[in-house]
């Protein structure tokens, strides 16, 4: 397989990896390269096909820019690792690019292509074209840098942006070099030296997103910080997260499956205590390596956070953390061991959700004819007991809140059989309610679950 | 459009009475809320101004 005059598409069948590196040779995967790939893909995958030439966006995007400009004749081209279990049963691809060592460029992998831990993950899907053939993958956007153009920040900011402008048409689509152009900077830009927190915020800004950065240090409450990272995932909102000892940045996109059989405390617990791990995009490995329990990095590690949150989510998550819930759990819960689930969801699904799970007919009715803003924070509690069936009590608050606006952000609560708006409260009958998953389903977002791979 | 019809009649049929207890209660974390303001108002910006100072800190990548 070689640029020449031919003109027809060459794909190719291969079973093993070490078959595939001889196939392309090392330029376009180096060993390096295939020492991620090597031991990462689960059974399920059989076989991979080989595509060339094959036109990556990004990396034609960088290549224009940057890779062409230099003496060394640099490969245009990319090839393209389609990855097929049983059946043709379609798993995504990447794609190999002449920078080696870090060769594995554009990669939309489902998390069943790979030996990952079972959870919860956030997927999108994108579509494969193969010979007139089109081939779809539930995904997270994961690529390695090429240490010139994209570090480990640029490619998670990518990551988070490419997987919103695939679910969401008001999001633009942006190449790794636009937002490698995105950045300011003082000093040279190439070879990058990565991205200081405030520029990763203020690209977010530039493609249409309202960011907000947290720092461990500034929120002052480990459980606190941590209680945040859950947070933001349970509301379907990927983020930056940064390991500032290590001098790395990683995007978070989901959570290991919650473990409660272990937990022996007597008093609220938030769910963010359940969870021993993240999985993340870390361009050093393979997507959906996890942060925290058996991971390369450790929960701890992560002591920055930058959030590219949708413009009308105003109401601060630490205004309710800290000061909201505890007046609220003094005064309303009983003292009872429970846990705390905190997610922002839109009121569109919200009310999907209602319509569907809520039998007592005169409640139901009530919160679905209930003015709403766009985006809702809910705060779930659920005794131990009946932990993952029943929801005790839930809050809801208005996310489009004034900032002090005081209780008046509370919009209703459902405290056991008791329904609580303005003021004013009624008995209900029958107020058995599951938990809230698929959150922001509707609005694009999504919690997928996946098995062991 | 039954459903949708009884959506609107059964909406209507919840008995929402005032209760002076659960009032108390929300007025009490009301009250919690805004005392302080101008010291909470205070202690975000010393916030808000620390976090820009961090931001600009370090290098990741």
């Amino acid at each position: 397989m070689s640029d020449s005059n031919n003109t027809q598409i060459e794909i190719l069948r291969c079973e093993e990896l070490l078959s595939l590196q001889e196939r392309v040779g090392k330029d376009f995967l180096s060993d390096h390269a295939l020492s991620l790939l090597i031991n990462r893909f689960s059974k399920r995958v059989t076989y991979f096909m080989l595509e060339y030439p094959y036109v990556d966006k990004d990396f034609r995007s960088t290549y224009y820019s940057d890779f062409s400009k230099r003496h060394q004749n640099i490969n245009r081209n990319s090839f393209r690792i389609h990855i097929f279990g049983e059946n043709e049963d379609y798993y995504g691809f990447f794609t190999l690019r002449n920078t080696p060592p870090f060769n594995l460029g554009r990669g939309y992998l489902n998390p069943k292509a790979l030996t990952v831990d079972p959870g919860h993950f956030l997927l999108t899907k994108f579509d494969a074209h193969i010979l007139g053939k089109t081939f779809s993958v539930d995904a997270f956007p994961w690529m390695q840098q090429d240490a010139n153009i994209s570090r480990c920040a640029q490619v998670s900011i990518w990551a988070i942006a490419r997987y919103y402008s695939e679910r969401y048409p008001i999001y633009a689509e942006h190449t790794i070099q636009q937002i490698f152009d995105l950045a300011s900077s003082d000093t040279r830009k190439i070879p990058s030296k990565g991205l200081t927190i405030e520029n990763i915020s203020s690209i977010f800004s530039f493609m249409g997103f309202s960011p907000e950065i947290y720092f461990s240090e500034i929120v002052n409450d480990r459980k606190i910080f941590n209680e945040l990272i859950y947070v933001f995932i349970e509301s379907g909102i990927p983020f930056v997260a940064g390991l500032r000892a290590k001098r790395h940045a990683i995007a978070i996109t989901g959570h290991l499956k919650i473990e409660h059989e272990m937990d022996d405390t007597d008093c609220i617990t938030p769910v963010s205590d359940l969870i021993k791990g993240y999985f993340s995009v870390d361009d050093n490995f393979l997507p959906y390596s996890i942060v925290g329990s058996r991971g390369k990095h450790s929960i701890g590690d992560i002591d920055a956070v930058i959030v590219p949150l949708y413009e009308k989510m105003y109401m601060d998550v630490l205004t309710l953390l800290n000061r909201v819930l505890p007046e609220i759990e003094t005064l309303f819960l009983p003292h009872k061991k429970m846990y705390r689930r905190v997610f922002m969801t839109s009121s569109t699904s919200f009310k999907r959700f209602i319509f569907e799970n809520i039998s007592d007919e005169h409640y139901r009715s009530y919160l679905l004819l209930e003015q709403m803003p766009k985006f809702i924070w809910i705060v779930e509690y659920i005794a131990k007991d009946d932990y993952p069936n029943q929801v005790h009590s839930r809050f809801l608050f208005d996310a489009t809140a004034l900032k002090y606006a005081g209780i008046g952000m509370m919009i209703s609560a459902r405290v056991g059989d008791l329904f609580i708006h303005n003021g004013k409260s009624a008995t209900l009958t029958n107020f058995q309610e599951p938990m809230y998953k698929n959150n922001l389903r509707e609005a694009g977002y999504g919690m997928d679950e996946a098995s062991s791979g | 459009m039954e459903w949708m019809k009884q959506v609107l009649d059964n909406g209507r049929k919840l008995e929402m009475k005032k209760d002076k207890r659960i009032k108390a209660k929300l007025d009490s974390i009301d009250m919690k809320l805004k005392e302080n303001l101008q010291e909470n108002i205070e202690e975000e910006r010393l916030r808000e101004q620390k976090t820009l100072e961090l931001s600009r800190q370090y290098f990741i990548g």
